[in-house]
């Protein structure tokens, strides 16, 4: 009997090694194909990534998926529950313009919003999903999905390093951000900003207790005027663009910082509006 | 396929409950090893059979004439051993052999960079059918008896080998893929010699080992295929077609297994 099981195991052994993988390292980080070894590993992640073609598919906008007259709700949990419609006003193959209606003041504007920032933004996201240098901070999910794909990134600024008498490794004084953002084909793409949570962590001085702070922000696609009824009669007439005049708000340009994944700094952001009284939405505490 | 096999392993000591612990018990019957009986054998084999393929030196993969290529089979066998007397028998085996493996090897860039950029493929198959001849010599024990064999054999058999190597060109090189595939179908004859040893119990149960050295010529080496060196725009034919090739080459193998007198 132990004859036959050791002919058995000889058999699994065998069957086993009929298919063998080996693998091996072709370069160094000093041969020339090494850094374009790179360049291949980031294209090939790129095309194998389904959402970006839907990405780069919504990137044209004399062909965009999004009519003059849609109008988003955009709501944060936090900040006086701080509601914000925006209505795409015009499109052409350029830009778009929408409009961004509040109570707050400081959310009203019109923001212009061009197919050169949507391809940017794209190249952003992009290089932090395939990209292994900045595996350690930003982590992507969905790369495979048609609709929408989401990242996590972690912000942080040191205000006073770890001091070698406690025992913890923490920095004494910090602020850490993360965020945690779904980046949807179904919204112009720069309303990533607006779909996802953040978190802000301080602690301001040595010895202080951490503060903890989050924010939740969810948008949606507003399809009837029911929709824009939140219960708060205020709220919703800045839903009726019909009867809005926008003809005081600011007009605001986004820009894109391309290479935003370079910066650790705890406020940093993709997009930030230009123009005077352009300002982003507050989150969590964190001023943008 | 092998789950079933892990399954029926563990199962066997259940069937053969009531056997268990009696292995050697029963020696092969006394009245047996001096007659002549019929045998039915199965064994596995590693052989490094030798390719012949067109050279082709590339970026990540070499191809030479005296690359090899190890594969793994079953054999079968079936024959009579005739009792000469003394202890000493002459066994004479026909054998079918099939053999299959498929070796890969995956060239990644570099350990922080996870993109093939090489590929390897080699699948090889072979057949062979032969007879052979032993010479055995029996120590009859009271467990288990053991015996020795030196055996000659001949056959022939055909090689299907595919190999298939592939180079993705990267950014910034000019022509930088490459590319050799070759498909051999090598008919040989050979002749071969060979030392073993059987284990015999359980009433003409046997275990085997043995190496086996052989002596191979090959006939007829029909290939198909095409390379396209780094760098290079153009894609080259490797057809080919040889016969009564004179080369005579060494092969080593190692074959265990189980059979039965009867």
């Amino acid at each position: 009997m132990k004859t036959l099981n050791l002919f058995l195991l000889l058999l699994i052994s065998l069957l086993s090694s009929c298919d063998k993988v080996t693998e091996k390292y072709l370069f160094n980080e000093d041969d020339d194909e090494y850094e374009w070894a790179q360049e291949l590993a980031l294209s090939e992640c790129i095309t194998d990534a389904k959402i970006f073609g839907e990405f780069d598919e919504a990137g044209e906008f004399d062909n965009s998926s999004f009519n003059v007259g849609d109008i988003f709700k955009i709501k944060q949990d936090d900040n006086e529950g701080v509601v914000i419609y925006a209505k795409v006003n015009s499109i052409n193959a350029q830009d778009m313009e929408i409009i961004f209606s509040s109570a707050d003041d400081d959310y009203r504007k019109i923001v212009t919003f061009e197919e050169s920032d949507h391809e940017e933004l794209v190249d952003f996201f992009q290089t932090i999903a395939c990209n292994d240098d900045y595996d350690d901070y930003f982590s992507t999910s969905g790369l495979n999905s048609s609709t929408q794909m989401t990242f996590s990134w972690d912000l942080e600024t040191i205000l006073e390093s770890d001091d070698d008498d406690d025992d913890d490794e923490e920095p004494e004084a910090y602020k850490y951000v993360t965020k945690d953002l779904t980046v949807s084909k179904n919204y112009p793409l720069f309303f990533y900003f607006y779909n996802g949570k953040k978190s802000y962590e301080y602690v301001l001085e040595d010895g202080d207790e951490a503060t903890t702070k989050e924010s939740n922000i969810t948008i949606t696609e507003v399809s009837d005027e029911d929709e824009c009824d939140n219960g708060n009669d205020d709220q919703s007439d800045y839903c009726d663009f019909d009867d809005l005049d926008s003809s005081s708000f600011p007009t605001c340009t986004v820009e894109v910082n391309g290479s935003a994944y370079s910066s650790r700094s705890h406020n940093t952001n993709i997009i930030s509006l230009s123009g005077t009284n352009c300002k982003l939405l507050e989150s969590a505490g964190v001023s943008n | 396929m092998r789950l079933l096999l892990l399954l029926s392993l563990f199962s066997f000591p259940v069937f053969a409950a009531d056997e268990f612990l009696e292995f050697g018990d029963k020696n092969f019957a006394a009245e047996k090893t001096d007659e002549s009986k019929w045998t039915l054998r199965s064994g596995f084999q590693y052989i490094d059979y030798p390719m012949s393929l067109p050279a082709f030196k590339g970026e990540h993969d070499e191809t030479t004439a005296k690359d090899t290529t190890g594969i793994y089979g079953l054999n079968l066998a079936v024959g009579r051993e005739f009792y000469l007397g003394a202890g000493i028998s002459s066994t004479f085996l026909i054998s079918a052999n099939y053999y299959k493996s498929i070796n890969k090897e995956v060239g990644i860039a570099a350990q922080d960079v996870d993109v093939d950029v090489s590929n390897t493929r080699i699948d090889s198959q072979l057949q062979t059918y032969e007879a052979s001849i032993s010479i055995n010599y029996l120590f009859d024990n009271p467990t288990f008896d053991i015996q020795p064999f030196a055996e000659f054999g001949m056959g022939a058999g055909r090689a299907d080998i595919e190999k298939d190597y592939a180079r993705k060109a990267l950014p910034n090189e000019t022509n930088g893929s490459e590319k050799y595939y070759v498909r051999a179908q090598e008919d040989f004859l050979y002749s071969k010699a060979s030392l073993g040893i059987n284990v015999i119990a359980f009433n003409g149960l046997i275990s085997y080992f043995k190496v086996t050295g052989y002596a191979i010529g090959k006939q007829v080496v029909e290939v198909e295929g095409e390379s396209k060196l780094h760098g290079s725009p153009l894609t080259e034919s490797l057809d080919s077609k040889s016969e009564d090739i004179d080369d005579i080459e060494q092969v080593y193998s190692a074959t265990v297994g189980m059979g039965y007198l009867f």
